[in-house]
């Protein structure tokens, strides 16, 4: 054995690897201490055997062609754990091969020049820790991989959520900088992200503004709270290119990582408000108006009211005054006609014209008692005791007060088609007095030998009832079927030919509409006319059939 | 010597190469078979000469991002740096296919796919580089195999190290046959001009002895 590979077995028996050295003919030359332990087999034994009569296993084996590659061409070689699993039978710790898993190793084939007769090299190396190591790097690795992945998508998330949203948010530190803000911010600000993270807050606020708020937030640092800025008022922010506009700044207190951190959330209300404000300026018009409205409207009405006051009292005073005077043209006008009764001497066309005086008399008397309740009604003097009402023999009692002049006129009344007992709710001396005057205008303007109706209907909710007086008169145009309830106002057929004062219908129409009914007027087909008008039905009253 | 890299080999020079290296890689079959346990095929369809600047284009035409290589430098009548390039899944794929006969498991296999890389681009390296030298009748030396992962760009820098300039590449590429599976890499041999002209001597030569020219 030649002193150079006596030199480098001693270097290899310190080494941690194994370490075999073959000659040309693949024979073993070198055989360092870390084998004797893993394989239990001397350096004395093994040297001189080829590498198969040593590990039987390896026979035909790529090791075995790599050897020969190294030998033949001076190729190295590597063979890895990974394809060969283990290569020789190897045992760590346990040299006597008996027991325990064998050890995975790598081998390198290197080809030796010219060394002391040696043609090839193979370094074994364990790779127990290697594989231990890098299993431990690869779950590490793995471990990281996904938690960056969470954090990637977590940060991915909290982004697509901020910069989706349509309004501006800043994240504001406790020293009051910006540390984040969104795309909205960016546009409603007029500052890039950059430019805006690591900026003061101040930045935002209106110059005149700074120093209270400030103190503001230094306030709301010690007792952070949800809530908007400003307490209800209106407050500004400003822009990069130093405008201004109203906001709402919405604050939430957020604890990242155990500081205190400020949500900021901005939203651009300038519109909103010039909206508010223009509401605010129309509503207050709109009120006003109404005001000056209902000022001229109650002027109107006072006047008016004044006016009918006027004439009211006016058509009292000259009934009263009238009344005076008539009384005793009346009187005398008796005197005279009693005077004349009897007495031969006077000439019968005296006692005529006395009773001339007295038709007149009554006729003046009946037009001053008309205006006179007219006038009442209209000042709303005149009082209504309302009670529960049979109308049949209301209207009876009015016929038969009628009976005489009807029976001059040679005119019928016809009621069949009047309901029997039938009660209204009403004052029964107006509610006669209306008939009566219907009446005495159906029999004034009806031909001799007519017939006048008087019916009556329950009206379809069952509460009223409308009663009829039907005549075949003159009738009344189509355009005056209105205006025939005011006062003095006479149907132009009737104004000339028949006389009349105007006054009847009038009246009615207040008493009618006094006791919430209502009153019209209709012409009939054929000729005539018809008037109707409505009232409450009593409790009491039921809808025969 | 700037005009080489305009170099363009002949047909009968390229006829020759894709044998010698069909040669080199069918021996590296027969290696990994024997690693294995199971018939794996491999083949050299195609063979190219190219700039080293020009090399990027064509990887880059082929649609890797990532790859994983192996290289080793070869000494001898001509030096060379041999690469063996896969695009990392395919790399991947193949270290699983063929420890599928080791009783190794996934887990463990992917631990080692590195050195395992190294081990099949080390055989087929080896057989394209002996096989070179057996037929052109020269010698090499070379060292041990080196991985690496990376995009194409900072891979082949990386792998230049100190060596730049003039370099041409010999552009190789091989379909491996696992199974079922057909898995197509390159192997890349990094030649300086001088290494090259010294290859082309050697392969011409090898060709008035065959009697071919």
């Amino acid at each position: 054995m030649n002193g150079a590979l006596a030199e480098i077995r001693r270097f290899a028996d310190a080494l941690a690897n194994g370490v075999i050295a073959l000659d040309a003919a693949g024979r073993v030359v070198l055989w360092n201490h870390w084998l004797v332990n893993v394989t239990g087999i001397r350096p004395e034994a093994a040297f001189g055997q080829p590498l198969a009569g040593l590990f039987p296993e390896v026979a035909g084996s790529r090791l075995i062609e790599a050897v020969n590659f190294a030998i033949e061409r001076q190729m190295p070689s590597l063979l890895s754990p990974a394809l060969h699993g283990t290569l020789l039978a190897l045992y760590r710790n346990d040299p006597d091969r008996r027991q325990g898993t064998r050890m995975r190793h790598m081998i390198h084939v290197v080809p030796l020049v010219s060394l002391s007769g040696a043609a090839c090299m193979l370094q074994i190396t364990d790779m127990t820790a290697t594989i231990t190591r890098e299993q431990r790097l690869r779950t590490q690795a793995e471990e990281l991989r996904l938690s960056n992945l969470e954090l990637a998508q977590s940060q991915q998330r909290l982004a697509s959520v901020l910069s989706a949203a349509p309004f501006a948010i800043l994240i504001v530190g406790c020293t009051g900088r910006i540390e984040l803000c969104n795309a909205s911010a960016e546009l409603a600000l007029g500052y890039t992200a950059d430019e805006l993270c690591g900026q003061s807050v101040d930045c935002l606020v209106p110059h005149g503004r700074r120093a209270a708020h400030a103190l503001h937030l230094a306030h709301y640092l010690q007792a952070p709270e949800a809530r908007s800025m400003g307490g209800g008022r209106r407050i500004s922010a400003l822009r990069k290119d130093g405008s201004e506009f109203i906001a709402e700044i919405g604050l939430t207190p957020m604890l990242v990582e155990g500081e205190q951190k400020i949500l900021v959330t901005v939203v651009d209300i300038t519109e909103r408000a010039r909206n508010a404000d223009e509401l605010e300026r129309y509503r207050y018009g709109l009120e006003q108006m109404v005001d000056e409205r209902t000022l001229e409207a109650e002027e109107a009405r006072r006047i008016a009211e004044q006016a009918s006051e006027a004439k009211s009292r006016l058509l009292a005073n000259v009934s009263h005054e009238l009344k005076t005077p008539l009384h005793a043209v009346v009187s005398f006008a008796h005197l005279g006609e009693e005077r004349c009764q009897g007495e031969t001497a006077i000439p019968p066309r005296i006692a005529q014209y006395f009773s001339r005086i007295s038709e007149s008399a009554a006729r003046l008397e009946e037009l001053i008692h008309s205006l006179l309740d007219l006038s009442a009604l209209d000042a709303g003097a005149a009082i209504f005791v309302r009670a529960d009402t049979a109308l049949t023999p209301l209207l009876a009692s009015v016929l038969a007060g009628l009976g005489e002049e009807a029976g001059r006129k040679q005119l019928a009344f016809d009621t069949s088609a009047f309901p029997a007992d039938i009660h209204a709710y009403c004052d029964a001396e107006r509610i006669g007095e209306a008939m009566r005057r219907i009446l005495e205008n159906a029999l004034q303007f009806s031909p001799p030998g007519a017939c006048i109706t008087i019916s009556g209907q329950y009206l379809a909710a069952g509460k009223e009832i409308e009663i009829a007086i039907a005549d075949e008169g003159v009738g009344i145009p189509e355009a005056e079927l209105e205006s025939v309830f005011e006062a003095f106002v006479q149907s132009s057929r009737t104004r000339t030919s028949a006389g009349g004062k105007g006054l009847g219908l009038a009246i009615c129409r207040h008493i009618v509409d006094s006791h919430g009914g209502r009153i019209q007027a209709a012409s009939r087909d054929g000729g005539g006319t018809e008037i109707r008008f409505t009232l409450p039905l009593s409790a009491a009253s039921t809808p025969a059939g | 010597m700037r005009q080489l890299s305009e170099v363009q080999l002949s047909e009968l020079q390229q006829d020759a190469l894709a044998e010698i290296f069909n040669i080199g890689v069918g021996r590296a079959g027969s290696s990994l078979s024997l690693v294995v346990g199971s018939q794996i095929e491999l083949t050299a369809p195609a063979i190219s000469l190219c700039p080293l600047d020009r090399i990027q284009e064509n990887l880059h035409g082929l649609e890797f991002r990532q790859f994983s290589m192996v290289s080793q430098k070869f000494t001898g009548d001509f030096d060379s740096q041999a690469i063996l390039i896969f695009p990392e899944t395919n790399a991947l794929e193949i270290v699983r296919l063929m420890a599928g006969a080791v009783e190794l498991s996934v887990e463990e296999l992917s631990e080692l796919e590195q050195e395992a890389m190294c081990e099949v681009g080390n055989i087929i390296l080896n057989a394209c580089m002996s096989a070179v030298a057996d037929l052109l009748e020269i010698a090499f030396s070379g060292t041990l195999p080196v991985h690496r992962f990376g995009d194409t760009c900072n891979t082949f820098l990386e792998a230049l190290g100190e060596e730049s300039g003039d370099s041409m590449v010999l552009f190789l590429q091989v379909e491996m046959r696992i199974s079922q599976h057909r898995i197509q890499g390159h192997i890349v041999f990094l030649l300086s001009v001088t290494s090259l002209a010294a290859l082309l001597q050697c392969l011409d030569a090898y060709l008035v002895k065959s009697g071919l020219q």
